[in-house]
């Protein structure tokens, strides 16, 4: 077990570093359309001790952990390790999508996570409940190994309707060689909260990861998800479902590297805009030299429900191979007249009918995950919000 | 190579391609090497602009230096350009006479292959100062000054028709727009000014060809169309032959205003020689039920940044852009298109398909925006990109804003190449692998060719022949 001063000398290097960084501004092209002074998380101090509330049912055959902010109240830790006791795995990883002083501000303040490294299969669903004023930074590290199978669902739920909680985490996975991961992480935070999630993953030859993402809470996200192919036939799968409504604004960026021959990947990402909600999606395929043989696809689709909301895309592309599959979509639209039509004439409300229309439309990528127990979450997630919104 | 080529090998190239070649000239008005004010006043003495000219270029020159380079979204390659070692007002009268001899015999076998008429010929590779059209375009004229067209250069436009030139010059296209139409707002010479009256359907394309004037091809020229009420123009410019530069920075900038009804489309081709940064800023303002085509074709250059615009001001206007590029070694076509849906129930459609050669890079940067309170928007955005060699490149950065429920956008990309079946499909048929290839690359810009004029399209095709040559194999 490495020493605590182990972790101690990373966050100060940390902090060095992010004392020497800017904080985002207004001409950076990964904070285009973005709201970059909401990234200035300058003279916010960390949240105090957290409180509980009771917990949502269990994912039946997961071993669960809970935090309390940065305590951890349940859970035992004999499966994974605290990030505390094993800081060396943290992995370091460069943000490139815009938050390098996030990321090291991340870094510097990390002292609860927790870091799962099996070469057989691991099971885990970890629970965050947020409160308190003031900056949480949590973190999870996934290293499989070994054609291990793993299944991770993080859960961010805010324990009260008003603290205005800013939570900064990052999410470190690496799937090495023929291993299966399948990640779900749920956003339910309060409308006064914010997230910023780093997420960076790296996929060896034949490995297969899912990673999905369902936001519904928080007043402002800012996610950035870099995903690595790095081995022959090794498949990276990216999902996102939102719904945000009045007040919400999600900034999700999105970059799949094929760093190696005869890689895959896939993202598609759903949003369902109620209200004066914004989004901006900014997606790159990036295609190293020499990755031929390429598989990339990304797909970010935009339903617009009311006249309000606002949907930015930035679907890109840089391919620097030959050989390649890639392309790109984006469509932002309404629930067509006809569906609407279809479902009056069987005796359903409009207003229902739009909203059946809608969660239908987000479901499409739920689906995806195939993993009931997960699917079955993420609905009842997504379903929460449309409740809500009604 | 005499002292006034120095400029050209500052940045051209080291690579000895086709077209990368240059004259020694003698220029009877020449404002000499780097940009002042001094610069912008001898260029508005030789032209003898009225004061408001000269006012117009002393106020874009402080916007320009005021502009940082627009690295922070476009490629680093734009700070290799050497602002002083470049002349940026040549000519007038006494353009140089070339002599057969000194053209190069590849450049004259790429005329013949081309099929490039006798009489370009000789201008586009600056034998003759000046293409004689006079004979063969002398009732085209006319019969356009019957119906009260005009089409002078953008000099005259300015001067000897004020009253209509002055309301929308710079109003698409603003001076402080982006960096480059701040260059061009100082040192602007040459381009068209051409001006549809009500209801009038110009029959004929009109080319820079027609007009007898030496600074058709100026390095920065400004172009100004305007179509009145229910008026109908196409507008061409450039040509599928390589064209010979010495200069090498091209900077236009091109407005149009489509009033109520009119239709514009613009045509342009054109084939730099590879030592050329061509950064091109093209807009168009369509009224009420007007459409506005940009039909473009890009072909050789260094780096060409070119995003042809529409700006839908009235109900029901249609913006298109439809283009071409191909980019071979060392070349970067940055090129796309930006849709501003600015009234209800405007539609706007951007097809563009992009070939990658050897090294080359070709870009697509799109943008598309709907802003509140509008319904019944539309927007549709295709881009394919074919990859013909390994170390080709290809990218794609669109942005996509829709605010409200009320439109459609949609936008597609893909990216792929030729496959090794269909090359041997054709290659059992007796098509040698070069022809085979030629044949895919024209099969996939073959629904967009046809939108050319038709000697353009016939041209074009042997243009791709030409260029996929000894890229396979």
């Amino acid at each position: 077990m490495t020493p605590p001063s182990a972790l101690e000398a990373i966050r100060a290097e940390a902090l060095a570093k992010y004392e020497s960084l800017d904080w985002p501004a207004r001409n950076e092209e990964n904070w285009r359309f973005g709201s970059w002074k909401e990234a200035n998380l300058s003279g916010l101090e960390p949240v105090g001790a957290g409180v509980g509330i009771d917990l949502p049912e269990a994912i039946e055959g997961a071993q669960r952990f809970v935090f309390h902010n940065a305590e951890l109240v349940s859970g035992s830790a004999d499966s994974v390790q605290l990030l505390a006791h094993a800081p060396e795995l943290l992995p370091q990883t460069e943000s490139r999508l815009g938050s390098p002083k996030l990321s090291a501000l991340h870094r510097a303040q990390s002292q609860h996570g927790i870091v799962i490294k099996t070469d057989s299969g691991a099971d885990i669903e970890i629970i965050h409940l947020v409160s308190g004023e003031g900056l949480l930074t949590p973190t999870v590290v996934i290293i499989a190994d070994d054609g291990a199978k793993v299944r991770v669902l993080e859960r961010f739920i805010s324990t009260n309707d008003f603290d205005a909680t800013t939570v900064l985490c990052g999410a470190d996975l690496i799937a090495g060689e023929g291993t299966k991961v399948t990640y779900l992480v749920t956003q339910e935070l309060n409308a006064n909260s914010k997230l910023i999630r780093l997420a960076d993953s790296r996929l060896e030859a034949l490995a297969h990861a899912k990673q999905a993402v369902i936001h519904t809470g928080a007043k402002w996200v800012r996610e950035e998800t870099y995903s690595t192919v790095d081995g022959m036939d090794a498949k990276s799968e990216i999902l996102s479902v939102a719904v945000p409504t009045t007040g919400q604004e999600y900034d999700q960026r999105t970059f799949q590297h094929h760093g190696a021959r005869d890689t895959y990947s896939d993202l598609l990402f759903k949003n369902t805009l109620f209200g004066k909600a914004k989004t901006i999606f900014s997606g790159l395929i990036f295609v190293d030299d020499g990755a031929h043989g390429t598989d990339a696809y990304q797909t970010c689709r935009n339903l617009m429900m009311t006249n309000e909301c606002e949907a930015n895309s930035m679907p890109g592309l840089e391919i620097n191979a030959d050989d390649v599959k890639c392309s790109h979509g984006s469509t932002s639209a309404r629930v067509s007249d006809e569906e609407i039509f279809y479902l009056q004439a069987r005796g359903i409300d409009s207003k229902s009918a739009r909203n059946l229309v809608a969660q239908g439309f987000s479901i499409e990528a739920i689906e995806k995950l195939e993993d009931e127990q997960l699917e079955a979450l993420a609905i009842e997630v997504v379903a929460r919000k449309f409740a809500a919104i009604e | 190579m005499t002292s006034e080529t120095a400029t050209v090998q500052q940045v051209a190239l080291e690579k000895d391609d086709i077209g990368n070649f240059s004259f020694p000239e003698k220029h009877k008005f020449d404002a000499g090497y780097g940009l002042t004010k001094d610069t912008l006043d001898y260029i508005s003495k030789v032209k003898d602009e009225p004061q408001w000219v000269n006012d117009f270029r002393h106020r874009a020159l402080e916007v320009f230096e005021s502009k940082p380079m627009p690295t922070n979204w476009a490629t680093e390659d734009l700070n290799n350009i050497d602002f002083d070692g470049i002349r940026y007002y040549l000519s007038d009268g006494a353009k140089p006479k070339r002599s057969w001899d000194e053209v190069p015999p590849e450049v004259l076998e790429t005329f013949d292959r081309l099929g490039v008429p006798e009489q370009e010929r000789a201008f586009l590779a600056g034998v003759e100062a000046q293409y004689d059209s006079e004979a063969a375009y002398s009732n085209v004229k006319e019969a356009l000054a019957e119906e009260g067209v005009i089409f002078v250069t953008c000099s005259e436009g300015l001067k000897e028709h004020e009253e209509i030139f002055r309301p929308w010059f710079g109003k698409v296209i603003p001076t402080g727009d982006n960096k480059f139409s701040a260059l061009n707002s100082a040192v602007m010479s040459g381009g068209s000014f051409i001006y549809i009256p009500k209801g009038v359907k110009v029959k004929h394309p009109l080319q820079a060809y027609f007009r007898i004037n030496s600074e058709n091809f100026g390095q920065f020229e400004r172009t100004l169309i305007i179509a009145d009420e229910g008026s109908e123009v196409m507008y061409m410019e450039g040509c599928t032959a390589p064209k010979f530069e010495t200069a090498t920075l091209h900077s236009a900038v091109v407005e149009l205003v489509a009033m109520k009804g009119a239709k514009i489309q613009y045509v342009t081709v054109q084939n730099w020689s590879s030592n050329v940064y061509n950064l091109v800023t093209k807009r168009g303002l369509a009224h009420e039920d007007a459409e506005i085509r940009w039909i473009d074709c890009n072909i050789g250059s260094r780096l060409t940044m070119k995003y042809p615009g529409v700006v839908m001001k009235g109900e029901r206007a249609r913006g298109e852009v439809i283009s071409i590029a191909l980019a071979n070694d060392n070349q970067h076509q940055d090129t796309g298109a930006k849709m501003i849906h600015a009234a209800n129930n405007t539609t706007s459609n951007v097809v563009s398909k992009s070939i990658s050669v050897g090294e080359g890079r070709s870009t697509y940067r799109g943008q598309v925006h709907i802003p509140k309170h509008l319904k019944g928007c539309k927007n549709n955005t295709e881009c394919d990109a074919l990859l013909i060699n390994p170390k080709s490149r290809t990218d794609t950065y669109p942005a996509i804003t829709v605010k409200g429920n009320q439109h459609v956008t949609q936008h597609e990309a893909s990216v792929s190449q030729v496959s090794q079946e269909m090359l041997f499909y054709m290659q059992q048929r007796g098509l040698n692998e070069a022809q085979a290839m030629s044949l895919a690359v024209n099969g996939f810009i073959n629904d967009l060719v046809q939108e050319f004029p038709m000697e353009y399209s016939v041209e074009l095709k042997r243009l791709i022949d030409l260029e996929m040559e000894g890229s396979v194999g």
